[in-house]
């Protein structure tokens, strides 16, 4: 357990300061909510502001596009060289996975919160005590996102081709689900695909809760990412291969 | 009843394949406690791939390593406990200082609270660092970072410290500073294997000599009985025996 909080501490502390995570989930959902926000202004209606809206769909899509920097973190250790020195200690690989699934976590969550919390008092979303809902749909959302991104960054071979092509699927999916603009379509294939996007779930779940005060969906996809959260996990921790971890498949390196 | 181990270290016909490449052919050596044991060899001896097998990150094709008599495969936490690696490479964080450098590889091995403090100080102060306790090792100088990098290897006090190539690309002052201190480790009682290219530290440092070449041990013997047996050949230098040993032509692989 020592060594785990060890390595989580100084997880945590790497992706707080290396930059990655803050741009990623701090200014660029900032800077989108802003943009967007001021050009659909009045375009939404009067149950619902433009800033309210693009606060409630960016949070979650920025989440997402966080894995890029989580897949990145599980080559971090090759790239400084010292992923040698770690498996040289009596350290189980699950100790490894578990401080950086566990570590992205944190620093996701801590984000996407100070980005909620500044979105809440500056564009007056209305919460109410379901919206504890949304606290722990961030929770569980970051957990997905990190053992998904841990699993990539330790365990595939072609982490680099992956970590540059992720970000595409995340922004068809963010597309269909309405994060860049709001639509609607009678279209049963158009329908279907938006049907397809787990972000479109997601943001429905988040405007139940503040706006209907219905938390059954949230419920499901806060258990569904929990599910597919430890399935990743587990993944990452059965693939792991400890000279994949130390030299990785880093530009330059050669086996 | 397990007999007392009769060394510390022993490696038994170790092989290796990667592909179709034998790169390990039966590497056999032992290593007793409070020695400092040279292992030498060309590029492509399998020096690094019998390192790796020893700290646990490649498995053994065939062949055995025992750790005080047993094998690691069943004792494998309790030598990387006792094992200190100071990598060829420098294995730093670079965003770090070189006190929570020190601090965070230490206490991977478990050390904590008050003890952790000592430790990483001690460390720092024998390798001369803990005046830029505070600093990055990206500011550094390259002989810094050496002693950095085995700062990090020694503050949980292992009992076999293996250092490959410690001293590659330093100035003299820091390169004797590193002998100095590997030769203090050895009076306190850690056993070092040292792994260079260098014959003047071997020479200054060992009291054994490995030699290996194309995965296997080709010579294993006392260095002061080897530097006599050359002797009477008219060859003095540890250098010369070397390649005497080990042949002049190229090796252009590792």
């Amino acid at each position: 357990m020592q060594v785990f909080r060890q390595m989580l501490w100084i997880n945590v502390r790497r992706r707080m300061t290396e930059g990655f995570a803050l741009g990623y989930n701090i200014i660029a959902p900032i800077l989108f909510i802003l943009i967007l926000g001021a050009i659909t202004k009045g375009m939404f209606g009067t149950e619902i502001e433009s800033y309210q809206y693009y606060s409630v769909v960016m949070i979650p899509f920025c989440l997402c596009i966080g894995i890029v920097t989580i897949v990145y973190a599980g080559k971090d250790d090759a790239y400084q060289k010292t992923a040698y020195r770690i498996m040289t200690a009596p350290i189980l690989p699950r100790t490894i996975v578990a401080a950086k699934i566990v570590s992205g976590m944190i620093v996701l969550v801590f984000c996407s919160l100070l980005v909620m919390t500044g979105a809440v008092f500056l564009f007056h979303i209305p919460i109410g005590k379901e919206s504890i809902l949304l606290v722990v749909l961030i929770f569980s959302l970051a957990l997905l996102i990190s053992a998904v991104g841990t699993f990539i960054g330790l365990g595939m071979k072609n982490f680099m081709i992956i970590k540059n092509i992720i970000s595409v699927p995340i922004c068809v999916f963010g597309l269909l689900g309405g994060v860049f603009f709001r639509f609607g379509t009678s279209e049963p294939i158009i329908q279907f695909l938006i049907n397809c996007s787990p972000l479109g779930w997601i943001n429905r779940a988040c405007f139940l809760v503040l706006f209907d005060h219905n938390t059954a969906l949230i419920q499901k996809l806060i258990l569904g990412n929990i599910v597919v959260a430890v399935i990743f996990a587990m993944l990452a921790v059965r693939c792991f291969k400890k000279e994949e971890y130390i030299n990785g498949n880093l530009p330059g390196y050669e086996k | 009843m397990e007999q007392a181990a009769k060394h510390l270290l022993e490696i038994r016909g170790l092989m290796k394949q990667y592909g179709n490449k034998n790169v390990l052919n039966g590497m056999k050596f032992y290593v007793d406690r409070g020695e400092v044991l040279g292992f030498l060899g060309p590029n492509g001896a399998g020096k690094s791939t019998t390192i790796r097998l020893i700290t646990g990150i490649e498995a053994v094709d065939q062949g055995k390593i025992l750790f005080e008599g047993r094998e690691i495969n069943e004792n494998l936490k309790s030598l990387q406990q006792s094992l200190g690696i100071v990598p060829q490479e420098i294995a730093l964080y670079n965003d770090l200082s070189a006190e929570q450098n020190v601090s965070f590889f230490c206490s991977l091995y478990g050390v904590r609270g008050k003890g952790l403090k000592e430790r990483t100080k001690e460390a720092l102060e024998f390798v001369g660092l803990w005046e830029h306790r505070k600093e990055r090792p990206g500011k550094f100088s390259g002989g810094m970072k050496r002693r950095l990098n085995i700062a990090c290897s020694i503050a949980h006090s292992p009992e076999i410290l293996i250092m490959d190539e410690p001293t590659v690309g330093i100035d003299p002052q820091s390169r004797n500073h590193i002998l100095s201190a590997i030769k203090e480790l050895n009076r306190r009682g850690t056993t070092v294997i040292y792994v260079s290219h260098y014959m003047e530290e071997i020479d200054a440092l060992c009291s054994r000599l490995v030699i290996a070449d194309q995965g296997a041990v080709i010579l294993d013997c006392d260095k002061e009985t080897l530097k006599r047996e050359y002797e009477k050949q008219g060859i003095s230098s540890l250098e010369d025996i070397f390649l005497s040993i080990t042949g002049s032509s190229l090796r252009d692989e590792e």
